[in-house]
């Protein structure tokens, strides 16, 4: 049973399940908490405790419903109370906004799960260069202007070469989706 | 002019919005819901993208990394299929070899085979570099070779076997009165059945031979490094150059190019079990699931106790890349100074080659970094790090009232199975934050 431990040990009932469902999950939350939050390393944080606020509130959640959404709930307490705490430091959006932004944000994740699979497919349409230069720079990590150097490229050229393959992802993406809704 | 709302979202996207773009970003997005929905979709779609290219990343790397259930499985029923189909082989080559043996009786085998799970082994056989099929009897004077990756001789009449490392050459000498064999170079470990009565096998390094009843052990042909650690039974080391000898039991070892031949103790192989104190720990033999949470200490000042530090710590131990990532979440409490150090007790497994420890401040998003290449393993080992040694990507330290966000700690690389243990994490010269800031 989850409790309030800091040590869940990997043998506690309802573990397995936990990881399980967390780790099918993973990436619409991270898709989410990203929506939210301005930085990679702001999105692991409050996917750390997101995780562990998620365990410890386990014994609470009915199998028969469904955990993304349970998930989310959390994951956006967690997105904005680290957001208020990173606000004393910097500027950031504001509250109502974030709330506003989280609510459509949960109302997507379907949406964002197709996005994914449509994903799969427009990147075999890039050609090789450019799909080994976009997956290169987005592994987590990575420090795009490492890559900008490696090809050569300024900062500022590398990011703009980036917006367009993006641009060009997304609509493919769009595309697909709209043959996908045809058929 | 005003930036373009795609500009705004590219620097958004960089983390590189100034505080007048925050709020012209936001009073755009609140007030025009298509834009705003071109946000969220930008958003998603770096997210993906960045799953993806991490996932990608992950399959290329994923066999010399941690194996997940499945891959371990799959591994498994790859193994029993090259064995399916290497047992015949292997049969029908000693039954080969025997025939050969039958018409060639000058040259002996010497009743040890090639069982490395690599199809083909480098042997040198009579002067002759060669690839011979796993399966293969070894002869009188064949000089087994291992390049990058180690191999396996087996004696399968007892169950005695020997573990080549990578880059390690043993000849085979004889089985007749007792095995003989002699490394040249590099290191191997054994494990020896009972040997028959008065037929000890003879294990010759350069300087020293070993005479082994039936053991565990591990013999390692670098000079000036060269050394036996014997892990269970007894092996008796003589030298030949002074005649001295010794009999080296479980747990210790003997350095064979030192004047006198010294036993030491053998620092445990198996790490400790997980203790509540161990604040971040991770054993790579359990196939890891994101996210794999642990609690712990990450004390400061323990001169002082509860001068800082004093709210909840939270570690997370996930996948990274080819990493493993072990982090831990500090309230904002503790601010540095240029005396302030970190004291790390860790315990790296052989396999481990760097330790990376990140320091997060408050304000300032990339990280500070310190990378140490662990000079021993499979012990503990103590780690100082002053924080003004710490480099940003600029190569500048953190400023010296900077405020404590998070420290990670990242092994690499991941060739599991390998474990990583972090004891007390000691924070030092490290004060309160004040109440006005």
């Amino acid at each position: 049973m989850p409790s309030d431990s800091l040590h869940p040990e990997s043998d506690a009932p309802g573990y397995e399940l936990f990881v399980g469902l967390l780790t099918r999950h993973e990436a619409a939350l991270r898709r989410f908490a990203r929506t939210l939050l301005p930085e990679w390393g702001d999105v692991d944080e409050v996917m750390q405790r997101s995780a562990l606020a998620a365990w410890r509130k386990f014994g609470q959640f009915d199998p028969a419903t469904d955990f993304l959404k349970w998930a989310l709930v959390i994951a956006r307490y967690e997105a904005l109370a680290y957001r208020r705490a990173m606000g004393r430091d910097r500027l950031v959006f504001s509250d109502a906004f974030l709330e506003k932004l989280a609510e459509e944000a949960e109302a997507e994740t379907e949406v964002a799960h197709r996005e994914e699979r449509a994903l799969e497919h427009c990147l075999k349409k890039l050609s090789p260069e450019r799909r080994e230069l976009v997956l290169k720079a987005y592994v987590d990590g990575t420090d795009q202007r490492d890559v900008a150097a490696a090809i050569g490229k300024t900062p500022a050229a590398f990011y703009m070469l980036l917006a367009r393959i993006r641009r060009d992802l997304g609509d493919c993406i769009e595309r697909t989706l709209k043959q996908e809704a045809l058929t | 002019m005003n930036p373009s709302i795609d500009e705004l979202t590219e620097h958004y996207l960089r983390g590189e919005l100034t505080d007048a773009e925050v709020v012209a970003l936001e009073e755009r997005l609140s007030a025009n819901d298509a834009e705003r929905s071109q946000f969220r979709r930008a958003m998603r779609l770096e997210a993906n993208l960045r799953a993806h290219a991490t996932e990608q990343q992950s399959e290329v790397t994923v066999w010399s990394g941690v194996r997940t259930q499945e891959e371990a499985t799959l591994a498994e029923s790859l193994r029993a299929l090259l064995w399916r189909w290497w047992t015949p082989l292997a049969t029908a080559l000693v039954v080969i070899g025997t025939v050969a043996w039958l018409m060639w009786p000058h040259t002996y085998e010497t009743g040890f085979i090639l069982a490395s799970a690599d199809a083909a082994v480098k042997v040198e056989r009579a002067g002759v570099a060669m690839m011979l099929p796993v399966g293969t009897m070894l002869r009188e004077g064949d000089v087994i070779i291992t390049g990058g990756a180690g191999i396996v001789a087996s004696y399968p009449v007892e169950e005695t076997r020997l573990e080549l490392d990578p880059h390690t050459r043993l000849e085979v000498l004889t089985h007749r009165d007792g095995k003989r064999l002699r490394l040249l170079a590099g290191s191997l470990s054994a494990e020896v059945s009972p040997q028959p009565e008065g037929r000890p096998m003879r294990l010759f390094s350069p300087g020293a031979e070993a005479v082994v009843l039936g053991t565990r052990f591990t013999l390692s042909a670098d000079a000036p490094r060269s050394e036996l650690a014997v892990h269970k039974g007894a092996v008796r080391v003589n030298r030949t150059a002074t005649e001295d000898s010794i009999v080296v039991s479980a747990a210790e070892k003997v350095m064979l190019g030192a004047k006198s031949l010294e036993l030491e103790s053998l620092p445990p192989l198996v790490p400790p079990r997980w203790r509540d104190e161990h604040t971040l720990a991770l054993d790579f033999e359990t196939p890891v699931t994101w996210p794999v949470l642990r609690g712990g200490r990450v004390v400061a000042n323990p001169q002082e106790p509860g001068s800082c530090l004093t709210g909840e710590l939270v570690e997370v131990v996930r996948r990274k890349g080819d990493k493993l990532v072990l982090a831990t979440s500090l309230r904002p409490q503790c601010v540095l100074s240029a005396a302030s150090q970190l004291k790390l007790r860790y315990w790296a497994a052989s396999g481990i080659e760097s330790i990376e420890v990140f320091l997060y401040v408050v304000g300032v998003e990339r990280a500070f970094k310190a990378e140490l290449k662990p000079e021993a393993h499979d012990r503990w080992m103590e780690w100082t790090l002053s924080f003004v040694s710490l480099k940003s990507a600029t190569g500048a330290p953190p400023s010296s009232d900077a405020t404590l966000r998070s420290i990670s700690i990242h092994t690499s690389p991941v060739s599991g199975p390998l474990a990583f243990y972090v004891d007390d994490v000691v924070l030092e010269h490290v004060s309160p934050l004040p109440l006005s800031r």
